[in-house]
């Protein structure tokens, strides 16, 4: 049993993975200026930012299926069959208004077909998803039929990338789905519940809890934040490629885990997660600007990810940490 | 005396062919500690997860309060004033003592439609809840994993209580305990039942049995065997009652 | 588990192909593995494979995998030599791991060629190229500096870095920036993989990091849309230049918009053309001429004995003005 302190009471509430890894964004980016001029602009950090809006809505809502001690590998495809959604509307009419609401409808129904799959049908959540992202897939080449949705009308991009009060409106909606998931996380019964399945499904049950209808809530709100980052994903590329979303899931994976989020379930971190993406994002970037070919991003990632998890091992045998246990 | 809290009639539990109980008839009183003995297999658990609604009767009747039941859920058990706490306790360890006091049953305002957490409340209540069991708990936010075995039965009491409930069932409270913490839950067990709770508790331990319980029931190879006042019958009584030792046992036995 | 998944639904998707084949009986068979299905290149090959077919007389079997996958597209050239297709051409995704595949057709008396991506070392029958890597390499150097003049910072970025086509042409792209423009700056070539997202991020990137970047290619089909929204993204359209290796349809409004000036390229349906027709003469058994005049292709294709390679002919520059002539 890992007794680390739960963080996130607080809206902004930090443990220490969370600090180290804000401390490893600043790092990366003092690193980075320094090595490179062209670094610390303020086009690059709207450039990085922009970059990380689909991750940032697909990882909160992965946050809280690895919290449920769910997964979803096939959730950058979800937000693939949602983009084609919105495209079709937008090709057909060019009406940004009804693109907007088609991103997350079709994200929840999306979300309404995997919860059926793993929830109602009681498939591990691994090997259901595995096999939606086949069937997903598929219905990817067969909506579009061969021909890539590109040069989409522009009526979505400039209705997306105007501001409010000077904030750009993906940050507007990058806060409330922050606000709104970390208050059904931490200020409503739904939050403690999914907590409670995450930690040992059976005994959220004896405690009454109605596992069902939780764990299938939570898969429609993933579909729903994919598909808010469908609808950024089309403004920004307005374009729907055949392999899109291909590496989002493990993208989004990866930076919930370096959050803190436990892979087994039952302890999350919603600020950790955007720190997460921050992170993966800010190296992404700033690796390509020093001059690092992008061939080498990928295994600084995973480097990263396999140090994080080793250090957590190795501390948790050190021990302060094997008292901890003893005790409890 | 006043009429039982509980009366399970002619309780059966089949699993395909193996029959885990059989003819089983039982009352449970309010303000009183009814122990249930017998070896491992013998019935007790299963008696007691057809009275939690974990498993429905393969037949028999359950009356509470003088009108039948039919639980196909814990909650429907809850709902009745049952509250079970199991073994393994069913507490969330990523937890804290207050969400675990309060899950499932949350306290909660509506803002919006949208149901928020009294976490105040809950906090107070079970505050008050642990000071009423005289339960020492240094950090109410830590989380429930940290606590020690004791503590943990004592959020599982709290639990109970918190649910109204009318009869706890507790399995095997003490099985983990060292000889402090024993003492304490036992000394919980029986301030439940001064609260008028009906009380049942398993338990291998006989002197532990001696020391809380009013009644005391044996349960053998699926069937109750014997029932007895603690005040009326002895340790080695009972254990003759548990091995098969006992003529009465013998007989009854021989009967079936 | 992934790679599985794919095998499977490629697997399925291949027998039903080989079926529909086996019920016109008799007639030989030729298949061609793309690199990944769906996309509007491979679909054209195949559209000219179908044409071919139908003008020689033979079967014409499509498969490929869903995703640029090399282990998955070896295991569907396995199967179809298991299944005793006589002629397989393959659009090779890995050059170095294809020989085994070779030996174990030879062993069968299957004739095994590659098109559209070679693998020189394998011991294939033939290479049909849809025009030489050093024709395309240098077609889009000398355009780029007929547009940005010599004196120039040039970024690419690529698809897979295993792809043994797209390397070749960017070796070449170097060769003759070295040879004819020794004040052209060519930037070292990224790799997106298969997504658009990341085309637009590394070009965004390179635009951050070399503000005097003038243009940049798009080495791979799937990069041209990401590079193309970069440029308008940034705001560059005039001041940065995209050219790239993709088809008119994908190309074309940006072709339009001004991101992108001109793209390089061959007709896929000519080669779907020329590489059926390759296979049946392989399976005849006649050998090719220097100079192959064939009834269904525009132009003759030359025959390279001693490299072993047909070519399809010099390669097509598509601009806003030729652009709407092609339907690929």
């Amino acid at each position: 049993m890992n007794t680390v302190r739960r963080s996130g009471n607080g809206i902004f509430s930090m443990n220490g993975r969370e600090w180290s890894l804000l401390v490893a964004c600043l790092l990366a980016i003092t690193i980075f200026s320094v090595a490179s001029p062209h670094y610390a602009t303020s086009g690059n950090a709207v450039t990085v930012l922009r970059n990380s809006v689909e991750l940032l809505l697909i990882g909160l809502g992965m946050t809280l299926l690895l919290a449920m001690g769910g997964i979803d590998v096939s959730i950058g495809i979800v937000m693939g069959l949602a983009a084609i959604a919105i495209g079709r509307i937008l090709g057909a009419d060019g009406s940004p208004f009804l693109a907007i609401v088609a991103g997350p409808m079709a994200g929840a129904v999306l979300g309404c077909v995997t919860a059926a799959v793993v929830v109602l049908g009681r498939v591990p959540a691994i090997v259901g998803t595995l096999g939606l992202l086949g069937v997903y897939r598929t219905a990817v080449f067969v909506l579009l039929g061969g021909q890539w949705l590109s040069g989409l009308p522009s009526s979505l991009t400039d209705l997306l990338s105007t501001t409010v009060l000077g904030i750009p409106v993906a940050a507007f909606a990058i806060a409330v789905a922050y606000l709104a998931v970390w208050l059904a996380l931490r200020r409503t019964p739904y939050g403690l519940h999914l907590l409670a399945i995450g930690n040992s499904e059976e005994k959220a049950r004896l405690s009454g809890i109605p596992v069902v209808k939780i764990r299938f809530a939570t898969f429609v709100i993933s579909g729903v934040l994919t598909g808010i980052a469908a609808t950024f994903y089309v403004a920004t590329y307005r374009n729907v490629e055949m392999t899109i979303g291909s590496t989002l899931a493990l993208d989004a994976i990866a930076a919930v885990i370096l959050g803190g989020t436990s892979i087994l379930g039952g302890r999350c971190s919603l600020i950790g997660t955007v720190l997460g993406v921050l992170l993966l994002r800010i190296l992404q970037n700033g690796l390509l600007l020093i001059g690092i070919p992008s061939l080498w991003q990928p295994v600084v990632t995973g480097v990263l990810i396999l140090g994080v998890l080793g250090f957590e091992a190795v501390s948790n045998r050190l021990p302060l940490a094997r008292f901890q246990r003893a005790r409890a | 005396m006043t009429a039982p809290f509980l009366v399970a009639r002619n309780i059966a539990k089949r699993f395909g062919a193996l029959t885990a109980l059989a003819n089983v008839d039982l009352e449970v009183r309010s303000g009183e500690v009814l122990a249930l003995l017998g070896d491992n297999g013998a019935g007790k658990s299963t008696f007691i997860k057809i009275l939690a609604g974990a498993h429905p009767p393969s037949e028999g009747e359950i009356i509470i309060e003088g009108s039948p039941v039919a639980f196909s859920s814990p909650k429907d058990a809850a709902a009745s004033g049952i509250a079970t706490i199991f073994q393994e306790l069913a507490l969330s360890e990523n937890l804290s003592i207050a969400e675990n006091v309060f899950l499932g049953r949350e306290l909660k305002r509506s803002i919006l439609g949208i149901p928020f957490l009294k976490r105040r409340e809950m906090r107070q209540r079970v505050d008050g809840l642990l000071q009423e069991l005289d339960a020492h708990i240094s950090d109410p936010e830590a989380p429930v994993g940290s606590l020690s075995g004791g503590q943990r039965q004592a959020v599982a009491i709290c639990r109970a209580l918190n649910l109204n409930a009318k009869l706890v069932i507790m399995d095997e409270p003490t099985a983990a305990l060292a000889v402090a913490e024993t003492r304490k839950v036992l000394a919980l067990t029986r301030r439940l039942a001064a609260r008028g709770c009906a009380v049942v508790l398993i338990s291998h331990n006989i002197s532990e049995v001696f020391e809380v319980a009013d009644r005391i029931v044996v349960f053998r190879r699926g069937r109750k065997v014997a029932e007895r006042l603690a005040a009326e019958t002895n340790h080695e009584e009972v254990v003759s009652l548990i091995t098969g030792a006992h003529p009465d046992v013998r007989a009854l036995e021989k009967t079936n | 588990m992934l790679s599985h998944l794919r095998k499977v639904l490629a697997a399925s998707a291949l027998s039903l192909a080989v079926a529909t084949a086996a019920h016109a009986a008799d007639k030989h068979k030729v298949a061609f593995v793309p690199q990944l299905i769906g996309i509007p290149y491979f679909n054209a090959m195949e559209a000219g494979g179908n044409r071919a077919a139908k003008d020689l007389g033979v079967d014409f079997i499509y498969s490929g995998p869903v995703d640029t996958n090399p282990v998955d597209q070896l295991q569907i050239v396995q199967n179809l030599i298991d299944q005793g297709v006589e002629a397989i051409s393959v659009s090779v995704l890995d050059a170095s791991s294809i020989a085994p595949v070779v030996e174990s057709a030879k062993a069968k008396g299957i004739k095994l060629f590659t098109s559209d991506s070679d693998a020189p070392d394998s011991g294939r029958a033939v290479y049909v190229a849809q025009a030489t890597d050093e024709g395309l390499g240098t077609t889009i150097i000398d355009e780029l500096v007929k547009r940005v003049g010599e004196d120039a910072t040039i970024g690419i970025v690529s698809g897979e870095a295993t792809a043994s086509n797209l390397n070749a042409w960017i070796g070449f792209m170097q060769k003759e920036a070295t040879a004819k423009y020794p004040k052209l700056k060519l930037l070292a070539p990224q790799f997106a993989g298969g997504t658009a997202e990341r085309a637009a991020q590394i070009s965004g990137d390179l635009m951050a990091a070399n503000p005097d970047i003038k243009a940049i290619i798009a080495v791979a089909s799937s990069t041209c849309p990401g590079v193309a929204q970069a440029i308008e993204t940034a705001g560059k359209i005039g001041s940065v230049i995209g050219a790239g290796y993709c088809s008119p349809n994908t190309a074309r409004s940006y072709l339009k918009s001004g991101a992108f000036s001109f793209t390089v390229l061959w007709d896929p349906e000519q080669l779907g053309y020329l590489t059926v027709w390759a296979g049946k003469q392989l399976i005849d058994g006649k050998s090719l001429e220097a100079e192959n005049k064939i009834s269904g292709l525009e132009k003759p294709a030359t025959y390279d004995a001693a490299k072993g390679i047909l070519l399809l002919g010099p390669p097509a520059v598509f601009t806003k003005d030729n652009v709407d002539k092609f339907n690929f």
